[in-house]
């Protein structure tokens, strides 16, 4: 347990310590800050904000932080003590995690001048619960992208590639596609998007039971998806 | 404490370590040398479980190991040839977070940092220190949880000639506080200065292994010429006298025969007045283990 909170203590350090980090961590909340300043009829885009947020969060701080680490060698260092390396990575994981849900909670705070409503308990909670399942999701992806880039180079550049797939993905129109794909979709996290959407701009909407289950499945889509994802990266990493 | 035997690994078509065999005792300096790419590191990868080897066996402490029980690195310090250490992070915070990942006490980071004369970096984060006061600080993290046994790759790789000695010194201290060690380094005066026993690797064989005064025995059936200044005398009548030109760069040389062709080389260039061809020194020996180690490298 000790060394649980000396790990998660060691990432948070390393991060403020960091000012590489600390912009990546307050650039959204800014960046939101001041659009929602300037446009504050535009409530769509808070939920791009949300996403965005989490994604930047989450999959750039975790990647960028695993394979910092495996360039200079101090994942090789935590691999020769008894540490297991699967702890050390879901720290990494969990810290940008929780990273990306204070910054969610600063945005929505902000949008909240412009929608009152967000701030409400149910619809805090359900925006809450969708921005975990994201980050999950995306936690897994940010280790997907350590196993695979050799260098800090490379994440920046298969990240701002996955950012343009995420693009795609907003901009796809669910409405056309067939029933029966729309209905295999509307349970994968890809729709995330979505239940933003819902969640924050939708006037009538009322947090209930319908919103949980989807939530529930994707969280644990997202922890089965990371735990994959961090055992394939320790796999490859001791070959 | 460990013992390799028929160990081997391939990446892929290329085979880095083809059946390696070896023990080191407890309480002994074991070098391991090797030029690069000859599959030292591997071998260092294998035993610590960072690589999993294709056969052969694996023993540390007497425990065969495949996949590493997690608590047998309580056991083994490991110090790599760059210090990787947490460049944002203090000399201290580094420091108690291994001794927290070893499970070691924490009054045990005050001792190491006494004991490396970090007392004044302490609170200075690892990126503004110096190369040599980094590598001294990642040797401090290798023995915080006090291990029997420390593996070093290529310790003083990059360094000062002054910090490089320096880090000899306390690995010295280290060896006669009775730790094991194990020494990966293509460096021979640090092997020569603190190993009880060597191995020379090459293309992923054992080539020769013993003492370093066996090594030296082995291959002192020709004694090394060396000359300074102005080789070109000697080099020129090198094939006459039956002598092999082992290198040559510029204003030295360095050739290699039976013990009485040395001898009457050396008679010859005496007899000829050295300072008027220009020779500045000039001296015959037997090979030391730089010279044992360039001949078995570039051998057959």
């Amino acid at each position: 347990m000790n060394i649980v909170v000396r790990s998660l203590s060691l990432e948070v350090t390393k991060v403020f310590a960091s000012p590489t980090l600390i912009v990546l961590l307050l650039s959204p909340v800014t960046a939101a800050f001041v659009i929602f300043l300037l446009f504050p009829d535009s409530p769509s885009l808070v939920n791009l904000f949300l996403l965005f947020n989490i994604y930047i969060i989450t999959v750039m701080n975790t990647s960028l932080s695993i394979v910092h680490e495996r360039e200079t060698g101090t994942l090789t260092a935590m691999a020769v003590t008894p540490l297991d390396l699967r702890l050390v990575l879901a720290t990494k994981a969990a810290v940008s995690v929780g990273f990306s849900l204070l910054t969610t909670l600063a945005i929505t705070y902000l949008a909240a001048r412009n929608i009152p409503a967000l701030i409400e308990p149910g619809r805090l909670a359900v925006v809450t619960g969708v921005a975990l399942m994201t980050a999950l999701l995306f936690a897994a992806v940010a280790v997907m992208i350590s196993t695979f880039s050799a260098t800090v180079k490379q994440v920046e550049q298969v990240g701002t590639g996955v950012i343009m797939g995420l693009l795609l993905v907003l901009m796809l129109p669910f409405d056309r596609l067939p029933d029966a794909l729309q209905q295999a979709l509307s349970w994968l996290p890809i729709l995330n998007a979505r239940f933003f959407l819902d969640a924050v701009l939708a006037p009538s909407f009322s947090p209930g039971p319908g919103q949980w289950a989807p939530i529930a499945v994707n969280l644990a889509i997202g922890l089965a998806l990371v735990s994959a994802a961090i055992t394939w990266f320790r796999a490859k990493f001791l070959r | 404490m460990i013992r390799l035997q028929d160990v081997r690994k391939a990446y892929g078509a290329v085979e880095a370590v083809k059946g390696v065999s070896l023990e080191v005792r407890p309480g002994e300096c074991f070098g391991l040398l090797g030029p690069n790419g000859a599959g030292k590191t591997t071998i260092a990868r294998m035993l610590l479980c960072l690589t999993q080897a294709d056969g052969g066996s694996i023993s540390l402490f007497g425990q065969r190991v495949t996949r590493m029980p997690r608590e047998l690195y309580r056991r083994i310090g490991v110090v790599f040839d760059s210090a990787n250490l947490y460049d944002e992070i203090t000399v201290v915070g580094n420091l108690q977070y291994a001794a927290a990942s070893f499970g070691a006490p924490r009054s045990r980071v005050d001792e190491v940092i006494e004991q490396f004369g970090l007392g004044p970096h302490r609170n200075k984060k690892v990126r503004h220190l110096s190369k040599g006061l980094k590598q001294r600080t990642a040797i401090a993290r290798a023995i915080i949880h006090n291990p029997e046994l420390i593996i070093l790759d290529e310790p003083t790789t990059g360094l000062d000639p002054d910090v490089a000695q320096e880090v000899r010194g306390i690995l010295a201290d280290l060896y006669r506080s009775g730790k094991t060690l194990l020494l990966i380094s293509h460096i021979m005066q640090e092997v020569e200065q603190l190993c009880s026993r060597v191995a020379i690797i090459k293309d992923g064989r054992i080539a020769v292994m013993g003492s370093v005064s066996e090594l030296r025995d082995q291959f002192a059936s020709e004694l090394v010429l060396k000359v300074r200044g102005n080789p070109k005398p000697v080099l020129d009548e090198a094939a006459q006298l039956g002598l092999r030109v082992v290198h040559h760069s510029g204003d030295s040389a360095q050739l290699a025969g039976a013990p009485a062709q040395v001898w009457t080389a050396l008679r010859q260039l005496l007899s000829r007045d050295p300072d008027a061809q220009g020779i500045k020194e000039v001296h015959a020996a037997g090979p030391s283990l730089e010279e044992v180690y360039i001949r078995v490298v570039n051998g057959p």
